[in-house]
């Protein structure tokens, strides 16, 4: 599994992490994993090619918030930050809110 | 999808898939003791009422269980949304399936009329809250979601079926009322056996195969065109069977055109397979390959059966329906629905308490990987079960002092799977019982 991090701006760095060839549950372990390490400032742009909804609910219970939208590289495009994180709240629903329904 | 607002719903309590799943073995363990009991007179006619009682423990009490479990966990996680009042049907809907195969394969072995009875209400009641706790979902608009579009033909497929075998149901429990049995039992078999089996295995393959075997998705227009095209076939058939008297060129037609779609269909599912963007070692695909080799091979010996074999030969086409059925229930539908099992019942075990351990941080090193849920080795000790005594059962047919053996290798198969399938879930009752544990002394 690779993620990579790139600091968009002062206020937000992106872990992404490409799971779209990943057989079930994979990607859900590794994104739990890395949710589970995410640091104030930093949000998740999860790869993969199938809706991961069961993953989206947990997400939701436990204090993430997830947008997802089709992907330029892969099928869909999931942002996961956790809503705490004033800094990267205010990042995310600026720039994903708006982000087009499939 | 902007999942803003939205309140996703997908992940039923686990007891609902779980009582179908494991109450499904049982019958096939029971299907087995047929057998053996029954022991070479089993394969002498496929009319006799020992082998009607043994289709309908495999078809109503091992697939109709787990496809009714299934639907309950997969609908949820593919379109997002639970179908309605799950926690108070789904107990029901078990309770009537299990009374009604039950009574309807001891109606079939005692002949008393208040099992039939029973069975037609209890069955009918079942199935009818299932499709009925459906309604809303296949009414919504969810038209891009390929397997409610298989879901809707399926049923659609499984309510001509069961009400064909209803209809003789009701024949029975009435006995005044005279209908030609074998004509309605043969429309009911090609419904049944050729296009529920035959969706059933399409609708999974095309949700299954791809998710977890990382294979290329289905095309969808082509599994709609597919479904749609079999189930015209099945039409056009079926009233040639109860309309044309002459059925020979417009039977003949229309079982070629059924096989070439079922033949496009098994090619199609092995190709992806075989085409898989990461080939990990796992033994679950085989099922699969087994699934659709299995079709092949009932294509091949439907086209023997019907044109080579004369009337007059009866011993050899009796021999040839048997194979056909065991090679399409056995060899189609149960390998694809076992090979299912080895994977689904991990994967919600996983599931559930990685919801538990995302509640009570620290936990997540107690939620164990799905490969020690149901280890490698116990889901090869089962292939190698479960080819056996397809096999075995195929052999039988022909060579019918071994039935015995094929009867104790397909018990030992179901009580292989049921074993696995509960180990899977003290499992999970242990590492809950863990995770809980670590909350309150964490807390504490």
């Amino acid at each position: 599994m690779k993620v990579t991090a790139n600091r968009l701006d002062n206020t937000a760095k992106e872990l992404l992490i490409d799971v779209s060839e990943y057989e079930a549950p994979r990607p859900f372990e590794e994104v739990v994993k890395l949710v589970s390490q995410l640091k104030s400032g930093e949000y998740i742009r999860m790869l993969h090619r199938k809706e991961p909804l069961p993953l989206i609910q947990m997400l939701q219970e436990n204090g993430y918030e997830c947008r997802m939208f089709p992907g330029q590289q892969v099928e869909w495009e999931i942002i996961i930050w956790n809503s705490q994180d004033i800094s990267v709240q205010e990042f995310c629903l600026m720039n994903f809110s708006n982000s087009p329904a499939k | 999808m902007n999942t803003r607002g939205l309140s996703l719903d997908t992940i039923p309590p686990l007891l609902i898939p779980l009582r179908f799943f494991l109450t499904a073995p049982l019958f096939g363990i029971c299907a087995a003791l047929l057998i053996f009991y029954q022991g070479s007179d089993i394969w002498l006619s496929r009319w006799s009422f020992s082998s009607l009682a043994l289709t309908h423990l495999v078809t109503l009490g091992f697939m109709l269980m787990v496809m009714i479990g299934g639907l309950y966990q997969f609908i949820p996680v593919m379109v997002g949304q639970l179908i309605p009042a799950g926690q108070y049907l789904a107990p029901v809907i078990h309770s009537l399936l299990v009374i009604g195969t039950f009574s309807l394969a001891a109606a079939f072995l005692s002949h008393f009329i208040f099992l039939y009875v029973l069975a037609l209400i209890s069955l009918a009641l079942s199935l009818s809250l299932f499709a009925f706790s459906l309604i809303p979902l296949l009414i919504a608009q969810l038209n891009k979601h390929l397997l409610v579009y298989l879901l809707r033909i399926l049923l659609v497929v499984l309510a001509i079926t069961i009400a064909f075998g209803l209809y003789m149901l009701f024949s029975y429990s009435f006995p005044d009322s005279l209908i030609n049995y074998r004509l309605y039992t043969d429309i009911h078999a090609l419904w049944g056996l050729l296009g529920w089996t035959v969706l059933l295995i399409m609708a999974v393959s095309s949700q299954v195969i791809p998710m977890f075997y990382v294979t290329p998705e289905f095309s969808k227009n082509s599994l709609k065109l597919l479904s749609m095209a079999i189930v015209l076939t099945l039409i056009m058939l079926s009233f040639s069977l109860l309309l044309i008297k002459d059925k020979l060129f417009s039977g003949i037609f229309f079982e070629l055109l059924l096989s070439i779609e079922l033949l496009v269909f098994s090619l199609y599912s092995l190709w992806l397979i075989e085409h898989r963007k990461r080939k990990l070692a796992d033994v679950t695909i085989s099922f699969f390959r087994i699934a659709h080799f299995s079709l092949l091979v009932v294509i091949i010996l439907w086209w023997f059966y019907a044109q080579v074999i004369s009337a007059e030969e009866e011993l050899l086409k009796t021999q040839m329906e048997f194979i056909l059925a065991i090679s399409l229930v056995y060899g189609l539908a149960l390998s694809a629905i076992i090979g299912l099992l080895q994977k689904i019942v991990p994967f919600l075990i996983f599931l559930h308490l990685q919801r538990l351990s995302l509640k009570h941080p620290g936990t997540i090193s107690l939620v164990p990987n799905m490969k020690k849920i149901i280890s490698t080795k116990n889901s090869k000790i089962q292939f190698l079960f479960h080819c056996l005594s397809l096999f075995l059962l195929i052999f039988s047919v022909f060579f019918p002092q071994w039935v015995w053996l094929a009867a104790i290798l397909m018990m030992i198969n179901f009580i292989w799977l049921w074993k696995n399938l509960l180990q899977g879930i003290f499992l999970y009752q242990k590492n809950r019982k863990q995770i809980l544990n670590y909350n309150y002394s964490y807390e504490t």
